[in-house]
């Protein structure tokens, strides 16, 4: 596979933002070309020359990769609609914003509001989401309204708040208020999520592999059952990534707590009956 | 032309264009998904008066369904689209819907798009879910036994009703036992469905009649015991004759279940009474489609 690399310069320590700067924008280009496009560090604008190195042949790449990022880089990814984008280090503030389609991968943490306004596409994320992961930003009517994100790691608060459809999937720990005010779409933590799971939610469904670390007053159980749409989203997910493989094996036994009554209780809580492991 | 003794006649089956739509019923185990299946596909061997022509085309093993578990494919026939929506609202809501543990999906990934579970979600009184993954919308129904799933939409497309074939025999039980055998073999074929009860007609008709109300009547030109009183088809050794209705997705498919359909038939041989395979036309200018059986079984 051809590769486009652009690799941050060490000495930059700037907050650059660097949206547009996607796979549909950049191949076809020649590097000359895309050395000239400007993007804003800190207070200047700069060329993408000289924050970055370019490697590789902008003509026949089919992956975008950015290197040497390290936390200052926003909006990665931002209105993406196909091809691959792959970042190694550490992504910085909302990752994948407005992604429309295509292959996000960040192999490693990603920072603040991961998926803001997602409307498509895969978005992978190796090491663990900041807080307001797929959330709604102040203003902002909904959070994530469709696509998929992985986060590998563990997500902050807030993952997944007024989140409008799509399908979240956490391997490991999730904040407080995960799903909080949901409006529809699925949640998945395999580790421990926090309290104040589900609060406000509307509708939608958050399914856990275990208990939460508090449940609110206002989700009522409804017993234990099968559902058969989690057979059908266990292989969908199973056949979107090798990651995502070990959902093939996940049980579909659940109980099932309905909420947030509060706010007309369409809303659900899935906690798996059986172990799983990943 | 002969196949073991039997005469085959120079003739051909004359087809129309219908509407096809295949469903996958899904349920806890094979025999739920019959009875599924089977009540769907019910009161359905003719668009006459029946809306439509349905019956099931072949069972799907685990590996096969979305969700996993045993299932049946159906193939659903009719000669518009909006009776399509209708009979597929109907049939799925009160056969599918109401069998326990049933869960019903498209089976075609595309053609034109027909309601499936966009209207019967509605029996959920509000406590339905709707989930959207793989760029399609499945509903989870709230029902007694748990949840009804229930993909939002499935396709339509082009399909062809009235391939058929005639067996001639000496005797109505060796006319039966042609036919079944006949029915074993086609079953095997995929695309295809045989509407009528067991795959076998024992009421061929001709168009019109002498009641004007009917558009139908009697095939009487191969009706046995009227040899004597029309201008019969029938020699003095045939007394009883059978029909198999085939509607498929395809050319390919009607010509691949007419002829395991009529070599089946043909295995028996003229020593069991057997004696010809006939087809039922209209003179080739009502149905654009025309199986010729001694181009089919050659």
């Amino acid at each position: 596979m051809s590769k486009l690399t652009l690799s941050l310069h060490p000495e930059v320590n700037d907050r650059i933002d660097l949206s547009g700067i996607i796979p549909e924008r950049l191949f076809g280009r020649t590097q000359a070309e895309i050395g000239k496009i400007r993007i804003q560090a800190g207070q200047h604008r700069l060329t993408l020359g000289k924050l970055f190195k370019i490697e590789g042949s902008a003509r026949s790449a089919s992956e975008l990769v950015l290197r040497g990022i390290r936390g200052q880089a926003d909006y990665i990814g931002r209105g993406m609609g196909a091809g691959r984008l792959v970042v190694h280090g550490t992504a910085g503030d909302f990752l994948g914003h407005e992604m429309t389609g295509g292959y996000l991968s960040a192999r490693g943490d990603a920072g603040r509001w991961a998926g803001r306004d997602m409307r498509g596409g895969f978005l992978e994320i190796h090491g663990n989401a900041g807080d307001y992961l797929a959330a709604a930003f102040p203003g902002d009517r909904h959070g994530m309204r469709e696509g998929i994100i992985h986060v590998r790691g563990s997500a902050g608060q807030r993952a997944g708040e007024r989140m409008r459809r799509g399908i979240v999937i956490i391997d490991e720990d999730v904040e407080n208020y995960c799903g909080h005010k949901m409006l529809a779409g699925t949640i998945i933590v395999q580790g421990q999520a926090g309290k104040f799971t589900g609060t406000a939610m509307k509708r939608g469904t958050i399914l856990l592999a275990g208990k939460p670390s508090g449940m609110p007053a206002t989700f009522n159980t409804c017993g234990e059952y099968a559902p058969a749409f989690l057979a059908l989203l266990y292989r969908s997910l199973a056949n979107t990534s090798r990651h995502l493989k070990y959902l093939a094996d996940w049980p579909i036994e659940v109980q099932r707590l309905a909420g947030d009554l509060a706010v007309g209780g369409k809303g659900e809580i899935l906690i798996l009956q059986a172990p799983v492991r990943k | 032309m002969k196949i073991n003794g039997v005469h085959i006649d120079d003739t051909f089956a004359e087809a129309f264009p219908m509407k096809a739509v295949r469903l996958i019923i899904t349920a806890h185990n094979m025999d739920w998904a019959y009875n599924a299946a089977r009540a769907a596909t019910g009161f359905a061997t003719s668009v006459i008066a029946c809306g439509c022509e349905a019956g099931i085309e072949r069972e799907l093993k685990p590996g096969e369904t979305p969700d996993g578990r045993p299932g049946l494919a159906i193939l659903l026939f009719t000669m518009g689209g909006k009776e399509m929506g209708k009979q597929i609202q109907n049939r799925v809501g009160q056969c599918v819907l109401t069998c326990p543990t049933t869960a019903c999906f498209t089976g075609m990934i595309e053609g034109d798009k027909v309601p499936l579970g966009k209207n019967l979600r509605f029996f959920g009184d509000g406590w339905q879910i709707s989930k959207r993954f793989d760029g399609k919308r499945y509903w989870r129904v709230p029902v007694m036994d748990g949840e009804f799933l229930c993909e939002e939409t499935t396709y339509m497309n082009k399909g062809i009703g009235g391939g058929n074939f005639l067996v001639l025999a000496e005797t109505q039980t060796q006319a039966l036992a042609a036919c079944e055998k006949a029915i074993k073999a086609m079953r095997r074929i995929p695309e295809v469905i045989m509407p009528f009860p067991g795959g076998v007609v024992r009421s061929g008709s001709k168009v019109g009649s002498k009641y004007k109300a009917l558009p139908a009547s009697t095939n009487d030109a191969f009706c046995p015991t009227l040899k004597g009183q029309v201008k019969s088809q029938l020699g003095p050794e045939i007394g009883a004759v059978m029909e198999i209705v085939i509607d498929g997705l395809h050319e390919e498919a009607v010509n691949a279940a007419t002829r395991a359909g009529v070599l089946a038939a043909c295995s028996l041989g003229k020593k069991r009474g057997i004696r010809r395979i006939s087809a039922g036309n209209y003179g080739g200018n009502l149905g654009p489609f025309h199986f010729h059986l001694r181009e089919i079984v050659k």
